[in-house]
């Protein structure tokens, strides 16, 4: 057998043993898709109550606020960006046909990124299980809840409850420019899930109009429901910008080059945006940069991306805790690939 | 245009989801990208020349997003690829090597194999999907063909 024909043998078993059950209607319908957070690295404390022994109906006793979300991916929200947590958001509602009503809980902004909790719950109580949109009947409903080894479909049957995935997030994401979101559930009851969308934008303004949407596919139902509120969410944040650019050290040999970065301090984190033009064709998209403090030690990034801005001119995204910089910086340039440690340049503002 | 996309659905989705699959490993994220890709395409307004340009146009997106959730911090909880493979139903344990022997090949010149050798792209369509230059393209299949040779031995032929 030639190689093609091996390779092709090999890879149709992957071809053929997944089902993607794509439908139309869902790709139509939901014009957007958000990636779901599933980095735990603290568990909430929340009072549960249990009724009988794991067959009961699962009641937390409290709502979940950002602080809590951030504190499941060991993220934490400054003091000052605590202070601008909004609630008692009014917001507009949609005329609907849901089975479930959406509250805006907390939301929370600055010039780069939008943080929303909503919650959502069922109109008619004790006939739902609300699971989050990606979670499948199988998943253990720890993913979502305290309640441990019963998947969704165990516990739905032995309540008598129907599964429901919930979903959504921001519906107006080319107005605001939205690159790129998460999110994560946590369930507060069997038919109340609150839910935590954050998005990074590239169109802030001061005052903004969000459009939340609140999704929910009973299983074994294609039809979508969709409830959308409208709010305006005010950007009470600082935001400071610093500018390094004068290189002192660097490999004048390397096949990149650093041409700025630019610090973005706001009141609930560091942007660290690296602007390089990178010279090594065959090194496409897996040159990156770990972001260095003054003993050379690596700062641990919350999230980031990186995006061809033209040509050979890259910049990359990489988001912090709220991290202080002094009148320099210091990146590594690395191979994400392989790697490889290129070398590191130090920049002064 | 939904016709349109229900055709292109049937017709791509499998071969989008393994190419994202090479390049996420992992399931999951895989079908994410595919339904993300579709939803993309369906609410661009681009315009394409021909349904040539559109498989191009789709693989390329599939890899970009593919790339993006591979740099994206907060991925999923996932099964172990090992695990994955174990559900796999292959025939022989040559197959499950070979398997093996591509994810484990560095990102990008596990993209050049798996178009090269499962799309039956050429090496300018590669290119142009790519954005690279056709030398450049060459080295990687070049490079990648000499892993899994190095990996495979006797079970990969040796090929220029």
């Amino acid at each position: 057998m030639k190689n093609k024909e091996k390779y092709k043998k090999v890879f149709n078993v992957l071809a053929t043993s997944e089902q993607l059950h794509l439908e139309v209607d869902m790709i139509t319908n939901k014009k957007s898709k958000t990636n779901r957070m599933k980095y735990v690295a603290a568990v909430v404390a929340i009072c549960v109550i249990l009724v009988g022994a794991g067959t009961g109906v699962y009641a937390a006793m409290t709502h979940f606020g950002i602080v809590d979300f951030r504190n499941r991916f060991a993220s934490s929200v400054p003091e000052e960006a605590k202070q601008q947590i909004q609630t008692d958001i009014e917001m507009n509602q949609d005329e609907n046909d849901t089975i479930f009503e959406m509250t805006l809980l907390e939301s929370l902004c600055d010039s780069e990124t939008i943080t929303l909790v909503y919650e959502v719950s069922a109109k008619e109580t004790g006939k739902y299980l609300f699971v989050p949109e990606d979670a499948f009947p199988e998943d253990d409903m720890c993913n979502w809840s305290d309640i441990e080894n019963i998947s969704a479909k165990d516990y739905a049957a032995q309540n008598n409850l129907t599964i429901v995935n919930i979903g959504g997030g921001i519906e107006n994401r080319e107005e605001l420019e939205i690159v790129d979101a998460s999110m994560d559930f946590r369930s507060v009851k069997d038919d109340v899930m609150d839910v935590y969308v954050r998005c990074n934008v590239e169109n802030s303004t001061n005052m903004m109009e969000v459009d939340a949407v609140a999704t929910g596919i009973i299983l074994g139902n294609q039809d979508v429901m969709r409830l959308v509120s409208h709010f305006e969410l005010q950007d009470l944040s600082t935001t400071e910008k610093t500018l390094y650019t004068n290189i002192v050290e660097a490999d004048s040999n390397a096949f990149y080059r650093i041409e700025k970065v630019e610090v973005i301090q706001t009141d609930l984190g560091t942007y660290v945006d690296i602007y390089y033009i990178n010279n090594e064709e065959d090194d496409d998209m897996s040159l990156s940069f770990h972001v260095m403090d003054d003993e050379g030690n690596i700062i641990e990034m919350a999230g980031g991306r990186a995006s061809n801005l033209e040509g050979n001119h890259y910049k990359e995204r990489q988001i912090f805790d709220k991290t202080e910089f002094g009148d320099s910086i210091s990146l590594e340039a690395y191979d994400w690939d392989e790697k490889n440690i290129y070398g590191t340049i130090k920049i002064l503002r | 245009m939904k016709e349109k996309l229900e055709m292109l659905m049937n017709e791509y989705q499998s071969n989008l989801f393994v190419i994202a699959f090479n390049i996420c490993k992992n399931a999951e994220d895989a079908k994410d990208v595919v339904q993300d890709t579709f939803i993309d395409f369906y609410t661009s307004k681009r315009q394409f020349n021909d349904d040539e340009h559109i498989k191009a146009w789709l693989i390329r997106a599939t890899i970009n997003k593919s790339k993006n959730v591979t740099k994206t911090f907060w991925r999923r909880n996932k099964l172990s690829i090992e695990d994955y493979m174990e559900t796999l139903p292959f025939e022989t344990n040559d197959d499950t090597d070979l398997f093996e022997a591509v994810l484990n090949l560095p990102e990008k010149y596990r993209i050049v194999i798996h178009l090269f050798y499962y799309e039956d792209l050429s090496v300018r369509q590669i290119a142009n999907i790519l954005k690279i230059s056709e030398s450049n393209v060459k080295v990687r299949l070049s490079r990648g063909r000499q892993i899994l040779k190095d990996v495979l031995k006797e079970d990969w032929e040796y090929e220029e």
